[in-house]
């Protein structure tokens, strides 16, 4: 028997028979576990903690898994559409998964490429589409919702940009309350327009009224 | 109609699409499960595994296949899912066939074959060399075709090939053979589950010492053990080329599908598109045969595509449109353009302290939508003077928690005499089965349109 390096990662969840909610056609969503964001309104907490109640699959079993929708995703353009959590930080583990899956489904990663620029540079010939949770361009809201920097977002979002795939991405700007306004958002996309993006998705996000500050 | 079930009839529309693209007849039968079903019920997966073992064929036949985005128009849009048509009737399945027979189709499905390992196994590969490898000649000389590549000289037991009348040897592979010839006894029509168990393939190729690991039913694991006993030998296994006797392990299970055999009815293919009044295509607009459960939804452009047979009348409805009845024509398409309706049809407003989110089912009167239309187009009476008049009236009634029709409400009226006969057929209809909320009876307001039509006819929707 031949031995290669098997790639596990640790799973929050797989939705299975998603139309157009994330990505083109039929999809699944698979979730990762572990975010280095800590988004005040994050929609799956569940992805930063408790890592040792996830499922801990490898990328053959997630193909058996995920498989069996595979003419659902043929007959509509979909395919796979990894979120989380963080899923470019699974560079390996994708890139893995596409080798087994073959060319025909199409991946998509729901990302907010905070991630160190080797795992963007690995996932380019792998992923066919990229939707980028941008939040907001300016560095200090992105910081006081985050907790983090986005020096790394702008720096991938450049990458993708000169390996001209800058029409394979969806860049998410959301009006979240309490942290950002309608002209931070409109300076935000004539700053991304100027980079050479085009597809935006806008959108609010939805808060429990007990966390609006 | 909740969110699961309208995905339920997206992916059963794609279904259906990929098996007329590839010529397959398609197996479908009426989705029975409860709740929220986004298309992963065990009857909606066993008619995608049809799907898959056909496609599989015509590929092995050297045929094309006919699959990549086929179905990528109907979701080319975000809002298809707000826009899905709701309707007050109980989910319908999508069948543009006849229904030639119902079966129930069982399956055991080899999930698991593995040897137990043990010494044995091991030990004679050096003993009886010479012995076996003169065997073995032998073998080659019977069944030279069956004999492993060079190269692969160890292998799993199989099944020996058998000679057919014209002498030539036909391979036979477990999983059919046990298909074809385990024999179901009775009363294990809903049965799944697995079935583990062992048996050892002598040197000689002999089935011995079957013992039954798990079993499923009584009579279905005495039956599996028959079968098991009477089978034919096998090759044995071979290590180094040489046989050996082996234990194996094998997980059978059983997958048990409720199906109804359909062909299709190949008699007016009817193209055409739905738009709305500014000329805008309805995406996701139900294109049906009236009476029927045939049906199809328009695509991104607002095209449709439907078999139907001839002279068959065509109901389309859209959420938010007045419902449309066409002539099935097929050598110019139809432009179907459907009118706003400020009223919804058979909307069912709930009772102020539920939320919208948690209706279970319906209420339902008895013979479900097609009933209700009957039962109406019966009892209506032109009252005097008013023949002339045509329209809909619309009368919101609440079903109670025991089925019955209480406080009918003029929602929408016509004709102070139209009205009033209105209110006095729904008044009297009989006992529905009420509406559940959490598998519980509770009270719903329901919406009954009552159509008054010239001649004889006049019927609720």
């Amino acid at each position: 028997m031949c031995l290669t390096k098997v790639f596990t990662a640790p799973l929050i969840g797989i939705s299975r028979h998603r139309l157009l909610t994330d990505g083109e056609g039929i999809s699944t969503l698979v979730a990762f576990h572990g975010c280095p964001l800590r988004c005040k309104y994050c929609f799956n907490p569940q992805s930063w903690e408790h890592e040792e109640r996830c499922e801990r699959l490898d990328c053959a079993t997630l193909y058996e898994r995920t498989r069996m929708d595979e003419l659902y995703f043929l007959a509509t353009g979909g395919g796979i559409t990894f979120g989380g959590g963080e899923p470019c930080l699974r560079s390996g583990f994708i890139t893995e998964f596409c080798r087994l899956c073959g060319n025909d489904w199409q991946i998509t990663v729901e990302t907010s490429l905070n991630v160190p620029q080797p795992h963007i540079e690995k996932l380019l010939p792998a992923v066919n589409r990229f939707i980028i949770d941008i939040k907001d361009m300016n560095p200090d809201i992105y910081r006081r919702y985050t907790g983090q920097g986005n020096e790394q977002v702008l720096t991938n979002l450049r990458l993708l940009q000169r390996q001209g795939r800058a029409a394979d991405c969806t860049l998410r700007l959301p009006l979240i309350p309490g942290f950002n306004t309608e002209k931070d958002r409109n300076r935000s996309v004539e700053q991304l327009k100027a980079e050479g993006f085009a597809c935006f998705d806008l959108f609010t996000y939805i808060t429990p009224k007990n966390q609006q500050p | 109609m909740s969110r699961g079930k309208s995905t339920c009839r997206i992916l059963k529309e794609i279904r259906r699409q990929i098996a007329e693209a590839n010529d397959i007849e398609f197996i479908t039968s009426e989705c029975r499960y409860q709740g929220d079903c986004p298309g992963t019920c065990p009857k909606c997966e066993a008619e995608v595994r049809y799907l898959e073992e056909h496609l599989e064929r015509r590929r092995t036949a050297g045929k094309a296949i006919a699959l990549a985005g086929i179905s990528a128009g109907m979701l080319a849009t975000s809002s298809l899912q707000a826009q899905e048509p709701e309707k007050n009737s109980a989910d319908k399945t999508i069948t543009p066939q006849e229904v030639i027979a119902a079966s129930v189709k069982r399956y055991l499905k080899i999930t698991d074959f593995h040897y137990i390992e043990d010494s044995a196994f091991i030990s004679r590969k050096d003993s009886t060399i010479q012995v076996l490898e003169e065997e073995r000649k032998r073998e080659v000389e019977k069944y030279g075709e069956w004999e492993p590549a060079e190269g692969l000289m160890d292998e799993y037991p199989r099944m020996r090939p058998v000679q057919d009348s014209r002498g030539y040897f036909r391979a036979i592979f477990i999983e059919p053979y046990i298909n074809e010839n385990i024999r179901y006894p009775e009363g294990v029509d809903d049965l799944e589950g697995d079935i583990e168990i062992q048996f050892t393939v002598t040197q000689q190729g002999k089935i011995q010492n079957i013992q039954l690991k798990k079993g499923l039913h009584p009579l279905l694991d005495k039956e599996v053990l028959r079968m098991m006993k009477e089978m034919p030998d096998w090759f044995p296994a071979l290590v180094n080329g040489i046989k050996i006797e082996s234990t194996v392990s094998m997980t059978l299970r059983l997958e048990t599908e409720r199906a109804t055999i359909v062909a299709e009815r190949k008699d007016l293919l009817v193209k055409g598109t739905v738009s709305d009044e500014s000329g805008n295509p309805l995406i996701g607009a139900s294109i049906t045969e009236k009476g029927t459960e045939n049906e199809t939804l328009s695509d991104s452009s607002g095209a449709f595509k439907l078999k139907v047979p001839k002279n068959a009348t065509l109901t389309v409805c859209f959420v938010g449109m007045e419902t449309q009845e066409v002539q099935a024509r097929k050598d110019t398409p139809l432009d179907i353009v459907l009118r706003q309706d400020r009223q919804l049809m058979g909307e069912v407003p709930v009772e102020e302290s539920c939320l919208p989110g948690v209706i279970e089912t319906m209420p339902e009167f008895p013979g479900g939508i097609h009933g209700l239309t009957e039962h109406l187009a019966t009892r209506i009476r032109y009252p005097e003077g008013v023949q002339e008049m045509e329209g809909r009236v619309i009368v919101q009634v609440t079903i109670d928690e025991d089925g019955y029709v209480k406080a009918p409400l003029m929602v929408k009226g016509l004709h102070p005499l139209l009205d009033k006969e209105a209110l006095r057929v729904v008044s009297g209809l009989p006992r529905w089965k009420p509406g559940l909320i959490r598998g519980k009876p509770a009270r719903m307001k329901y919406t009954i349109p009552v159509f008054f039509k010239k001649k004889e006819t006049a019927y609720g929707n």
